[in-house]
């Protein structure tokens, strides 16, 4: 109640001020006082017992009511408060979202970056390897994949007798190394395909006749197939309509 | 790429026993496919050939096909189409998914028997396919996936040379080089930091080597094309898909608006199985069984509803929102029509959803009607089939 009415105020407005030479000239010698937490603490009992003299006097129906609406005006006022709460911690939340998107991207880039400076690095390496030395480095091409394999099947081969424990080692850790360096050239083919490709480059990954060197049945096993509603007059229409704006 | 070591080993073990009554007939020519894939069990089904009686051939001729074809290129599904001299539109539908299983001959045949399609790549026998999604049900596993959100997924680059080969598959050659194809793209996303631009070069380059010449079309421009003649190609069209949803606002042919948001199908399958504790494969599954949005049984199928419900209403606060900020809005003399296409509006009750929530904001345009594309599925593709064959024919 004291928040709707401020009360200090009020009386503030209403009083009027006058000096104690005055008062004492009056004949007036004491003076009682009031202060303003004794006056709002009046006003407060007043109003609670008008209250509650007007309680007893209300229908049980009318004090249902009214016990009703202040419900409802309180669970409003929560509704609203916690409606305010959520947009906050959805906003939050959004936030949080867009934060973690961009840390994914940037790990992403920087990720990419240690990769291509790894790859550069390689390279170099590579290249100061086969031009100084001309012995295989790293990355292995196709015909020296080739040429490993062969040598380890004719080895295999010509191996009448049964392998030692060693042996059959030394061949496992062979096929490891190589299979270490096929995957690692194929990583980074992957890789160098993340950056924006060239047309030409784009050609020239897809034109790879795939189908002929991998086994797959795919033209052996008919495709989902369906027929669905022609579209001859949407066709008509659009020549139509694009003539019209011609 | 780490299995290549078990299997070369495996292959290697294999061969020191079986060389002792190994013919000369199998000696293997290597190249790098071959080194990667190298295994006796691939030697051995090389001999096997399968016969016409237990595999189902395709056999579509090219002569009384009308030039020009149209590529819906979807995060779910890949659809083409193409019309015949009769004037029917004809598909081939693939789902855009796959999953490696291991390799042996009882599976190769038993595959090729069912009608299933395979890729053996890097000695893993890849299913591709609607095949592929059962697989994943039936072990609880999720499908591999080319594409994630609309575009070509970072995570799947392998993935590629199997995209290029489905793509063979539907497409087929071209009837005359250069003959015009074009392919449905997703429109610039408005709600997420990706652009369009490697996606589109990629799956143009790819198009380019099959022998077509290539033209890209951004999916909600598709739908208006094969769905919104009767209005003079003017209204709204969404596409639905699995990675995402595209709008585009058309003004007699002409998109003057058109973006995408980042949330499509495979969000919902994603937050359902989230809240199941199950694949989101299976929970894609249990999307696709029938369901009635309007009337959920069960506290899975109430999980489907939830999770539509909210996609729905936040594809229409973003719409109304891109709307209001729009400089390049049309100001439509009559009320417009609103069409729904894609796999993820083919679900039980999504249209009257759709209006509950389209009801509940005040939207800036006057909408006429709301209604689902006549062939949700093939909507993007017949879209794209009209735009080739109006440049073709």
């Amino acid at each position: 109640m004291s928040s709707a009415f401020d009360v200090p105020k009020a009386v503030d407005k209403r009083v009027s001020t006058m000096a104690v030479d005055d008062l004492a000239k009056r004949g007036m010698r004491t003076v009682k006082v009031l202060d303003k937490a004794a006056i709002m603490s009046l006003i407060d009992e007043a109003v609670e017992m008008v209250v509650a003299d007007r309680m007893k006097e209300l229908e049980v129906g009318d004090r249902d009511r009214l016990r009703e609406e202040a419900k409802t005006q309180f669970k409003k006022l929560v509704q609203e408060r916690n409606s305010r709460q959520k947009e906050k911690q959805d906003a939050y939340e959004e936030r949080i979202e867009h934060l973690r998107a961009q840390a994914v991207s940037l790990e992403e880039k920087l990720l990419q970056a240690e990769r291509e400076k790894e790859e550069a690095f390689q390279h170099s390496q590579q290249q100061v390897v086969t031009e100084s030395v001309a012995v295989p480095a790293g990355g292995l091409d196709a015909d020296q994949i080739k040429d490993v394999v062969r040598a380890a099947v004719a080895e295999a081969k010509s191996d009448s007798a049964p392998a030692s424990e060693n042996q059959m080692d030394d061949l496992k850790a062979s096929i490891d190394a190589l299979a270490s360096k096929v995957t690692h050239s194929h990583g980074s083919k992957v890789n160098q395909s993340v950056e924006a490709p060239s047309e030409e480059a784009l050609i020239e990954l897809f034109s790879k006749e795939v189908g002929e060197d991998v086994e797959n049945n795919l033209d052996q096993v008919e495709v989902k197939n369906a027929k669905a509603g022609g579209v001859s007059a949407n066709l008509a229409k659009l020549k139509n309509l694009q003539k019209e704006t011609e | 790429m780490g299995d290549f070591a078990d299997y070369a080993r495996k292959d290697f073990e294999n061969k020191k026993v079986v060389d002792g009554v190994n013919n000369e007939e199998n000696d293997v020519q290597f190249n790098v496919e071959d080194a990667k894939a190298f295994d006796a069990e691939n030697a051995a089904a090389a001999s096997t050939p399968v016969t016409e009686a237990n595999a189902p051939v395709v056999a579509t001729s090219s002569a009384s096909v009308t030039l020009g074809r149209g590529l819906d290129v979807g995060t779910a599904n890949l659809v083409s189409s193409f019309q015949d001299n009769g004037g029917n539109v004809n598909l081939k539908i693939q789902r855009n998914a796959f999953i490696d299983i291991d390799c042996d001959d009882y599976t190769r045949n038993m595959l090729t028997r069912l009608g299933v399609q395979y890729v053996v790549v890097n000695g893993r026998m890849v299913v591709v396919g609607d095949p592929a999604f059962e697989l994943a049900n039936i072990f609880n596993r999720n499908t591999r996936r080319p594409m994630k959100e609309g575009m070509i997924s970072p995570d799947e680059a392998d993935a590629l040379p199997i995209e290029k080969m489905l793509l063979e598959t539907l497409l087929e050659k071209p009837q005359q080089p250069g003959e015009i194809c074009y392919y449905s793209v997703p429109a610039e996303p408005i709600d997420a930091d990706m652009n369009v631009v490697y996606h589109q070069g990629v799956f143009g380059g790819l198009l380019k080597g099959l022998g077509y010449e290539p033209k890209p079309l951004v999916e909600g421009h598709a739908v208006v094309f094969s769905e919104l003649a009767e209005d003079d190609f003017t209204g709204i069209g969404i596409s639905c898909g699995g990675g995402m949803f595209n709008v585009c606002v058309s003004y007699k042919s002409i998109p003057a608006l058109s973006f995408s948001t980042s949330r499509g199908g495979d969000w919902i399958d994603r937050n359902v199985a989230n809240v199941l504790g199950i694949s989101a494969s299976r929970a894609c599954g249990l999307k696709e069984k029938g369901i009635d949005l309007t009337n959920p049984q069960g506290r899975e199928e109430e999980a489907v509803e939830i999770y539509y419900r909210n996609l729905i209403a936040y594809t229409l606060k973003n719409i109304k929102e891109r709307f209001e900020s729009s400089s390049s809005m049309p100001n439509f003399p009559d009320p417009i029509s609103i069409v729904c296409a894609g796999g993820t509006s083919m679900i039980g009750g999504f249209t009257e959803v759709f209006q509950q929530e389209f009801e509940k904001i005040q939207f800036p345009l006057a909408v006429k009607e709301i209604r689902l594309a006549e062939d949700p599925l093939y909507s993007v593709s017949k879209g794209c089939l009209v735009a080739a064959l109006s440049e073709s024919v």
